[in-house]
């Protein structure tokens, strides 16, 4: 009866969830100056229903580098948070820029999109497939 | 001799990578080493440890718990319980992995010849999408491969060897993994957004060795896995995209030792290492050795 004890004890100890950054999961400052870059566009998110954002998504251009930056942005907390630059208000047509991160307003676009086909940004739950916020480019 | 031989070329094999056993499910549904028909107990729990290493810097510390039951002359029910932790560049992430239930039936044919046939159910407990610090992980973290699959396979037990064929095919897939390697500071595992997997199959082949007083088993394997199909994921259009050359073969070979202690306590070894492998392996089974010692209590 020892033994199993004490194997239940030692799984136990396994089953201990556990999370420890690393080399690339260490969050960076990643909030470089806007002064070397110029604006194209830019516009005021709206939440979905049952949602709460604010902020503005901008889009800039910096040397031959196009992005998208959040300014002052906050939004409900969600699993899965991804940031798309989209065709429409909804999550049919667009790019997946990656997962929106707490200390990172810039989001690269990748060359070769074609940006002046792009005219929304999407704050989306990849996970739920749940659109929680949206801002119209002008 | 010829066994320390092959125990020493399994160890020292360098630096080329496989899918590794106790990953998928597959590897592990009929891998019985002995017919215990002697110290016969209708439970037995078993707990274990397996440690892996990966890909690039990646290094596994895994444990299991199981449990089994025969409850009928020729029938028992297996089920386990993983634990999958995962270290490198990326961090480390430790989570549960899947929970397996495996029905099997066993007929002794004649003196020695039997033969096992097992229906099992691998139940993910994620979407394979954990993250550290918001950045997403690729599959090589993720503590499940986020399938429901189903295992098949069939056993024959002639004299000393045994030759196995298995099935392993994911009939619902939730994973929801979001790694993009257009995005992450690493350049050594694929995009694996919104994963998709193919089916495996299984054919092994192994020697069981037991010692006079019954004590020692050694058993060595050799098993051929073939991935019927290329995998695919959502790239940043939101396109599904084919993972060319994930399908393919993996050859792995093992050897298992197990100590006897008495009729209700037993340890095993079990190490393995691959020696072909696919060409592009995005699900994450990429161990270049694994060693993994559990220990069996009957009752």
């Amino acid at each position: 009866m020892k033994v199993k004890s004490l194997s239940f004890l030692l799984f136990y100890c396994f089953l201990l969830s556990c999370t420890k950054e690393g080399e690339f999961t260490t969050p960076l400052d990643e909030n470089p100056s806007i002064a070397n870059s110029l604006l194209l566009k830019n516009g005021i998110f709206s939440p979905t229903s049952g949602m709460t954002v604010s902020g503005i998504a901008e889009l800039r251009k910096r040397s031959n580098e196009h992005f998208v930056r959040l300014e002052n942005f906050n939004i409900s907390s969600g699993p899965d948070l991804k940031v798309y630059l989209s065709k429409s208000d909804t999550p049919n047509e667009f790019v997946n820029l990656g997962a929106l991160e707490n200390n990172k307003n810039e989001y690269a676009i990748p060359a070769g999109v074609i940006i002046d086909e792009y005219s929304y940004v999407l704050i989306h739950c990849q996970q739920y497939d749940h659109l929680f916020a949206f801002a119209k480019l002008n | 001799m010829k066994y320390l031989i092959l125990f020493l070329s399994l160890v020292s094999i360098p630096k080329i990578y496989a899918q590794g056993c106790s990953d998928a499910g597959i590897c592990t549904i009929t891998n019985s080493p002995k017919n215990d028909s002697i110290h016969f107990k209708k439970n037995s729990i078993e707990v274990g440890y397996i440690f892996g290493k990966g890909l690039e810097d990646v290094i596994y510390n895994n444990g299991f718990l199981a449990y089994a039951y025969t409850f009928k002359k020729n029938w028992s029910l297996n089920s386990r319980l993983t634990y999958n932790q995962a270290s490198g560049s990326f961090g480390t992430l430790g989570r549960l992995g899947d929970v397996f239930i495996v029905l099997n039936y066993n007929k002794e044919l004649h003196k020695n010849t039997s033969i096992k046939a097992s229906f099992g159910l691998k139940t993910p407990l994620s979407a394979s999408n954990f993250k550290i610090k918001d950045i997403a992980l690729p599959l090589d973290y993720q503590a499940s491969l986020g399938t429901f699959d189903a295992l098949f396979s069939v056993e024959y037990i002639y004299n000393k060897w045994s030759f196995d064929a298995a099935f392993q095919i994911p009939y619902w897939q939730i994973n929801r993994n979001s790694y993009f390697d257009e995005y992450s500071d690493s350049n050594d595992f694929p995009t694996t957004n919104l994963f998709r997997r193919k089916p495996d199959v299984l054919i092994r082949s192994g020697y069981t060795l037991l010692t006079k007083n019954q004590k020692w088993l050694f058993k060595p394997n050799i098993m051929a896995i073939y991935h019927l199909g290329n995998d695919m994921y959502e790239d940043i259009f939101g396109e599904r995209q084919t993972i060319e050359n994930s399908k393919g073969l993996t050859i792995n070979a093992s050897l298992i030792s197990e100590l006897t202690i008495n009729s209700n306590n037993s340890l095993r070894l079990n190490i393995a290492a691959p020696l072909v492998v696919r060409e592009i392996r995005p699900d994450g089974l990429t161990r270049a050795f694994v060693l993994a010692l559990s220990y069996q209590r009957k009752f």
